[in-house]
């Protein structure tokens, strides 16, 4: 009845060699991103190679597995040159979770497996202009009309929304009761007459978000997330997954970081036994930040905050020994090559942003898991 | 064939199981007003109550990762960790490091060895230690030289010595007790001067004791930590509790970021262990504790500086024990090649 390890590192070693070529040999000046950037001359390549990859995965039955087995399978991955599954990832890892948890039936049937396979992307339609850290004060108005409701606001800080076919939007629908209890979670259809989507540049000179600007978006109620005015809940739900996809697979951060960094100091014959401190110190907090996440008895909640919390330690020592390491060449193009380094310096800022700010993640860990008294809101 | 995830699960169900067990042990033997009479002697007794011990190994504690044709529990290193957090958390006053020191060394030595000694260690009958003799001679079957610090050494009936690349049983030994800032261990060097010994074997691995160290002090850390957050939710000043404030709660939240990551790596090196895990577990773990007691003391505020308070403690014992097996820089510097 069940696989041995073995038989399922066997089954899946041959399905990625039936489908994926191996993996090409690093070079020292392959980027070293942290922000995935909207670039629409490669966009649509990438979106239909990750499509067909994550419906591979699906119908495989290598597209939803349990913690050893996942690790199993990213492990031997790694050996693969595999598609960018990153446009799929909100619609995977943060709307499918919330549908699965607070959606009826109905919507289930209608959008779970779309998802799951990569059929269908999707984004996330959360924050404001004025809602960022406080988020329940979003503004953006949903009004009844018969059996559907119309939708007019402004949210930001879309991923992918660009190319997304649906919007989780975190909407109000009563503005007279207090502003956690008056929110609804809606599904958007992002083709739908009134949605305009708009890439945000941001400091990198890139753009890796959009704005989304919502006129008179007719959803139909079958598309609601959970209750009426229970919005709130479904939007944690939606939240903490988001957390445990950023922190918990580390995902953000490339792969081979200290190994690469070490390269670097080697060549430039600067990899001193403080150098190698500091990069074993990043070493460590990586390795920790990817194994809270499978501590026994940790809430996986505060795991995913905790996690991030970590990434975010380690990415500053990261940026501290890359401008030791890389010094001028991080700071200007001098023809080397190495200034690659300049795109993972510029992206670090937004990680302790992203996914709710690491001021936020230290309020939910005091309040939530250490039973500190509650910030006033 | 076993399923992975619910031999996992049963893992963690025996881990959690034991977890109870020591936590009731230490706060029925071990509550900090009798951690704290290893404190308030000269130093020049064993530092810790040699019944109690016997009735921890009677428990079958003592030699958990040791095979049970030597009288262990045949469990694994991962299980001895969780023992070596709860004992930490504690700041059990008990030779548990040393045992388990003595007992993983001498698991690598001749099957003749491991059956004459580790019998009576596990049943804590009696008690040994390893010591590491970088500055020791080995010459025609004869130790010269003193060691590193090591815990227990000055009380153990059995001292094993690490030097010149093997592991020797010295016919006798002088014990040199030394000051450490942390009462709730004892540490001592030994001296030879041409004394014979027996080698009994290479020198040992030293990954299973790091790990269990590492555990230890993940476990301290999470006392210090809940001695700050049970203080912060007490004490008021401006009307309020000091946790109310973000400055303290933020902390705290930072505090457990170190807590939890220690834990978890100590875990992690303790199921998967190899060179690379253990060193990186126990500079972590050090430098995890001793940031969490320093600021467990800030905290506290002028209280946390005093003897009576128990703060100081954690700090003491963090800082005895993150240099105890190795330095933290070299554990560092030793993962990147």
């Amino acid at each position: 009845m069940t696989e041995s390890p073995d038989a399922f590192e066997k089954r899946a070693r041959a399905f990625l060699d039936a489908h994926l070529p191996p993996r090409p040999a690093r070079t020292p000046s392959d980027r070293v991103a942290l922000l995935e950037e909207i670039d629409p001359e490669r966009e649509a390549g990438t979106l239909r190679a990750a499509k067909r990859w994550q419906g591979l995965l699906y119908d495989a039955g290598f597209a939803e597995l349990d913690g050893e087995r996942a690790d199993a399978f990213a492990a031997l991955l790694s050996r693969y040159d595999a598609p960018d599954l990153q446009p799929l990832l909100v619609g995977l890892h943060i709307v499918a979770p919330a549908i699965r948890a607070h959606g009826s039936d109905d919507l289930k049937r209608r959008y779970l497996r779309p998802l799951l396979r990569g059929e269908l992307t999707a984004c996330q339609l959360f924050s404001e202009p004025d809602a960022g850290s406080d988020l329940a004060s979003v503004r953006t108005r949903a009004v009844r009309d018969g059996d559907s409701w119309v939708v007019t606001g402004q949210k930001v800080w879309s991923s992918g929304a660009h190319h997304a076919d649906l919007g989780e939007a975190l909407v109000r629908t009563d503005p007279d009761a207090p502003k956690h209890k008056g929110l609804t979670l809606l599904l958007v259809d992002m083709h739908a007459p009134g949605v305009e989507v708009r890439p945000l540049r941001q400091m990198t000179g890139g753009a890796s978000f959009n704005e989304v600007f919502l006129s008179e978006v007719r959803v139909p109620d079958a598309d609601r997330i959970g209750p009426l005015n229970g919005g709130w809940t479904a939007a944690i739900t939606s939240l903490s997954s988001e957390r445990a996809a950023l922190g918990g697979t580390v995902d953000a951060v490339p792969p081979d970081l200290v190994e690469r960094l070490a390269e670097q100091a080697r060549r430039r014959g600067v990899l001193t036994p403080a150098a190698r401190a500091r990069l074993g110190r990043l070493d460590a907090a990586l390795t920790a930040a990817a194994q809270v996440n499978r501590s026994a008895g940790l809430d996986p909640a505060a795991a995913a905050s905790i996690s991030k919390l970590l990434v975010n330690r380690a990415l500053a020592l990261a940026v501290e020994a890359a401008s030791a390491v890389l010094g001028p060449s991080l700071a200007a193009d001098l023809g080397d090559g190495d200034h690659a380094w300049a795109e993972f310096l510029l992206g670090a800022p937004a990680l302790r942003i992203a996914g709710g700010t690491d001021e936020i993640q230290r309020t939910i860990l005091a309040e939530r898991h250490l039973g500190l008294p509650r910030d006033p809101r | 064939m076993t399923d992975t995830a619910s031999s996992t699960a049963e893992q963690d169900a025996v881990r959690a199981e034991l977890r109870g067990l020591v936590r009731a042990f230490c706060a029925d033997h071990l509550p900090l007003p009798q951690v704290r009479r290893a404190i308030e002697t000269d130093g020049t007794d064993t530092g810790y109550d040699p019944a109690l011990w016997r009735r921890f190994a009677g428990l079958g504690l003592a030699g958990l990762a040791v095979p049970e044709e030597y009288g262990g529990a045949g469990q694994s290193l991962a299980e001895a960790a969780v023992v070596a957090e709860e004992l930490g958390r504690a700041l059990a006053p008990l030779p548990y490091l040393s045992t388990v020191l003595a007992t993983s060394a001498l698991l690598a030595a001749d099957a003749g060895v491991r059956a004459e000694h580790l019998p009576g260690i596990v049943e804590g009958e009696r008690t040994a230690t390893l010591a590491q003799g970088d500055g020791v001679r080995v010459e025609g079957g004869r130790l010269t030289g003193t060691t590193g610090p090591a815990p227990d050494a000055a009380s153990a009936d059995l001292v094993l010595v690490v030097a010149d690349g093997g592991l020797y049983v010295p016919e006798a030994a002088e014990r040199r007790p030394l000051t450490s800032i942390d009462g709730t261990r004892r540490i001592a060097a030994l001296a030879f001067d041409g004394t014979p010994a027996r080698r009994i074997g290479d020198a040992p691995d030293p990954g299973p004791a790091m790990i269990v160290l590492a555990a230890e002090m993940a476990g301290g850390a999470r006392a210090a930590l809940d001695m700050a957050v049970a203080y912060a939710k007490v004490r008021e000043q401006f009307g309020r509790p000091i946790g109310a404030n973000q400055a303290i709660k933020h902390l705290c939240a930072e505090l457990l970021v170190d807590v939890e990551a220690a834990a978890a790596l100590a875990a992690w090196a303790a199921r998967e262990p190899s060179a690379r895990a253990a060193g990186m577990a126990l500079a972590y773990c050090g430098d995890a504790y001793a940031h969490v007691a320093a600021e467990c003391i800030q905290i506290h505020g002028g209280i946390g500086f005093t003897w009576e308070h128990d703060a100081h403690l954690y700090y003491k014992r963090a800082h005895a024990s993150r240099f105890l097996l190795a330095a933290p820089d070299a554990l560092y510097t030793a993962l990147i090649p």
